[in-house]
């Protein structure tokens, strides 16, 4: 790589990374404190994981001066970030959303298109010119990506049947599943070298990092005052 | 496996283990995780060198790709184990992830003070400061984690694997960063991690101590 675009991959790196501290650094403050709710602490520690993946990826291309294109640490960032999405809406906050009722059937199952999508997009990379290594790390992450957008798509449209838990979260819920569209679009971007692309997904992502946790603040603070 | 460190734990490790007997339930607990941890690292260390072989001994590659998930996996299962046999309160598995953290550092230091031959006060100092606390709060995260996500089944397997991945990234890029130009930064990167959590420690220990009623 030419020093050029090494600037360039940190550069990008940086503006994911400098939105995801923000994130962090402000869910730390405003939910690591006693009596604050867990879903909240989980997705920051979500956000911390991007934070680490981005500045491991950012000095490995640094001090390497390349993109390492097969499995690296940084990867298990998206991984880590998803899997702590997902325990925050599948272990902490499903129960109390869905009770098993018949009658939330249609939103489960309405639900799939989400992972649905994010395979779809997926598919395009196994017929790409990449290694075998790095589709299937492609894979590995997109198979963290689903379950996490099935469960942001579900709380985003499932009905709160008695409790007010979910309304006043679907704002992040929709900036949560924003957010991982648009990381499975970045990776199937530099999985076909659409530069130009990625470059515009790593902005919306960078912006959609930035508003994230200050929405789950918002819709947090309402379960609070109930 | 090299003879003089199985020696070198065995020299340590035996004076602790007996020592186990007399001690009161918190000591035994934190003693006895210094020791799986020195364990943990000789254990480890030989695993690595298969690892290394088995990418073709590409020695960066592998220290910062491979060795901090091996490591990390193995300095966790005894947490996970003890959180979910024995005890999730958070004090007690805090205390025994840096134990453990702690006993593999120890070990590791003295393992490359024996391969090394160009050694000076100031290595053993940055090595101190930098593997010691890396290794301690690595294994403290999930520590720290486990508490909060053993306490509710949905939230386990998951929750416990997002936080190895966090201490496995934390770890890579410390090895990352010691092995490049910016040398100083990865030693600097657990005493950053650390600092904050030496202060709010700091403040909640004065903050107990002026609330606690005063007893003659």
């Amino acid at each position: 790589m030419s020093d050029k675009e090494v600037m360039l991959a940190v550069l990008f790196y940086g503006l994911l990374l400098i939105s995801a501290i923000f994130s962090f650094v402000y869910g730390i403050i405003c939910f690591f404190k006693k009596g604050k709710p867990l879903y909240a602490q989980l997705v920051t520690c979500g956000m911390g994981c991007f934070v680490m993946a981005y500045i491991f990826q950012i000095l490995q291309i640094f001090i390497t001066k390349e993109i390492e294109t097969g499995f690296q640490v940084g990867n298990l960032g998206i991984i880590g970030a998803m899997a702590f999405f997902f325990t925050a809406s599948f272990g902490e906050l499903d129960d109390d959303v869905d009770d098993g009722y018949k009658s939330l059937r249609k939103y489960r199952l309405l639900a799939f298109i989400a992972p649905l999508v994010i395979l779809i997009i997926y598919l395009p990379s196994l017929f790409s010119s990449i290694s075998m290594q790095t589709k299937i790390v492609t894979l590995v992450q997109f198979i963290f990506i689903g379950p996490a957008a099935y469960y942001s798509f579900k709380h985003l449209i499932i009905p709160d049947v008695d409790v007010g838990i979910v309304t006043p979260i679907r704002a992040y819920n929709l900036v949560q599943l924003l957010i991982e569209l648009f990381l499975t679009l970045e990776l199937g971007a530099i999985n076909f070298n659409g530069e130009v692309m990625a470059i515009i997904f790593v902005v919306i992502l960078s912006i959609l990092f930035v508003i994230s946790i200050p929405l789950l603040k918002k819709g947090v603070s309402k379960w609070t005052r109930q | 496996m090299d003879t003089t460190i199985v020696s070198l734990f065995i020299c340590i490790a035996v004076p602790l283990i007996l020592v186990l007997f007399f001690l009161e339930k918190k000591a035994k607990q934190t003693i006895l995780f210094f020791i799986l941890g020195m364990f943990v690292c000789l254990y480890i260390s030989g695993i690595n060198g298969l690892l290394l072989k088995a990418f073709n001994s590409d020695y960066f590659y592998v220290t910062t790709t491979i060795t901090p998930i091996s490591e990390e996996i193995a300095k966790a299962i005894p947490i996970i184990f003890f959180a979910y046999v024995f005890t999730s309160d958070r004090k007690t598995l805090i205390t025994i992830s840096f134990a453990l953290g702690v006993g593999f550092a120890v070990m590791e230091n003295a393992y490359l003070i024996l391969n090394n031959d160009d050694i000076s006060i100031a290595w053993a100092f940055v090595r101190a400061f930098g593997a010691g606390l890396m290794h301690s709060l690595c294994t403290a995260a999930v520590g720290y984690g486990m508490s909060l996500v053993r306490e509710r089944k949905k939230l386990a397997f998951c929750g416990t694997f997002a936080l190895l991945t966090t201490a496995i990234i934390f770890h890579a890029t410390y090895n990352l960063l010691v092995q490049s130009d910016l040398k100083v930064l990865g030693f600097i990167l657990p005493v950053i991690a650390y600092v904050p959590l030496f202060i709010f420690n700091i403040v909640k220990y004065i903050k107990n101590k002026k609330s606690a009623p005063i007893t003659k």
